[in-house]
């Protein structure tokens, strides 16, 4: 018997969803600033939380039967604060590409390394901060997961 | 591998529900049993009397749909049931299958909270399934989906071994653009070449272009089933079908 886990999978997995006008970007791929890359969804720097392992059956020494519970945390980088002829010019187009992300990843059964993957949470759309501090106009999710680790 | 229920497919008289489906089960089998003993013996035995199949409740959600769960439900009747129960993706052939008639008893809308929920129970197995088997656990050998062609590919080894007792074949065509004959294959080796008609596993002759179809047909219970299985199909009039079908092998 042998305990598998896989977000390392799973990230890659969600980084090779296809959402138009949308980059996806794996854990090995997260750029020190968005500039000039967006619209962008990347791994936020609290990448994984939530950690919770389940024993669900009799067993130990890899014998008994886990469920592994996790949060993936992500940020949608939309574009720098400021574009526009006003304020809140981005907001329509920020709005739609989140309904595409939120779209392909509830309707997706094929993310391997996982049994289950629900949207669990959202902040509010305004602004947020690339890995280099620069401001932008965003949103960050967690989406939880849910591995049979054996 | 264990298995999460969200990969379950339901398919009720040749209509896939599983987009309306909230639960199902127990998926049961079951035996009376009779106490039987000689004045002598130390003990009381038991024997298996008569056997029963039933499937629970249904539940699932009350909606407009033309091809829903209402549609279909609302009225009494002989429901053919398949289970398929994906392994932690979308059924493939060689997953597990639940598959019998029962008859439906009742037909219950109620509040589910924020939404309206169906409760139907499924009722003991059906007058119209069958006599001569018991077991309602199966092997899919084709996950619902459209074939254009014939079956040129090897099947599935559901036991590791060729048996005697005949089966089920059990069938669901939920669309055809004309008639085609769903059939079940067996062969000693898996290989096309190999592969010939399990004698009696047949649709016959059926055409879904208005009103899906399904079946559970019994075959000979001393039938030889050799060890690999496949389906198979002919086109009469259609040039696709799409359909999923399992085999039970006693």
């Amino acid at each position: 018997m042998t305990i598998a886990l896989n977000p390392v999978t799973v990230a890659a997995s969600i980084a090779a969803l296809s959402v138009s006008g949308v980059t996806i970007k794996d854990i090995d791929e997260i750029p020190d600033s968005a500039n000039m890359l967006c619209p962008l969804v990347i791994p936020a720097d609290n990448f994984i939380t939530n950690i919770t392992p389940q024993t669900q059956s009799f067993g130990s020494n890899g014998g008994a039967k886990i469920d592994f519970s996790y949060s993936l945390n992500y940020m949608f980088i939309y574009t720098e604060t400021g574009s526009g002829i006003n304020g809140y010019a981005p907001y329509t187009g920020l709005m739609q590409k989140l309904e595409l992300i939120l779209e392909t990843i509830l309707g997706n059964d094929a993310i391997s390394g996982l049994v289950d993957m629900k949207l669990e949470s959202l902040s509010e759309v305004g602004t947020i901060e690339d890995p280099a501090g620069n401001q932008f106009w965003g949103v960050t999710f967690s989406l939880r997961c849910l591995e049979y680790a054996q | 591998m264990r298995l999460h229920p969200k990969y379950q497919r339901g398919y009720f008289d040749g209509v896939d529900l599983s987009g309306f489906s909230r639960s199902i089960g127990a998926l049961d089998w079951n035996f009376d049993q009779e106490l039987d003993a000689a004045w002598s013996d130390g003990v009381k035995n038991s024997i298996n009397g008569k056997g029963n199949i039933s499937a629970g409740t249904y539940s699932a959600f009350l909606d407009t749909t033309a091809s829903g769960a209402h549609t279909l439900l609302k009225d009494v009747g002989t429901r053919n049931v398949m289970i398929a129960m994906g392994a932690n993706a979308e059924p493939a052939a060689g997953d597990h299958v639940f598959a019998w008639k029962f008859e439906q008893t009742n037909y219950s809308v109620e509040d589910g909270g924020g939404f309206t929920v169906v409760s139907v129970p499924l009722g003991s197995a059906s007058f119209d399934s069958t006599l001569t088997y018991c077991k309602p656990w199966g092997k899919l050998l084709h996950a619902k989906g459209l074939e254009e062609d014939v079956n040129s590919s090897a099947g599935i080894d559901d036991i590791g071994a060729a048996s005697a007792l005949g089966g089920i074949f059990v069938y669901h065509l939920f669309s055809s653009d004309g008639t085609v004959t769903l059939k079940a294959q067996d062969a000693a080796t898996n290989a096309d070449g190999s592969f010939a008609d399990l004698s009696g596993a047949t649709s016959g002759s059926v055409d879904a272009t208005s009103t899906p179809q399904h079946g559970m047909i019994a075959i000979g219970t001393t039938a030889t089933v050799r060890r690999y299985l496949r389906w198979q199909l002919a086109f009469g009039t259609a040039t696709g079908a799409t359909f999923a079908c399992a085999f039970i092998r006693a």
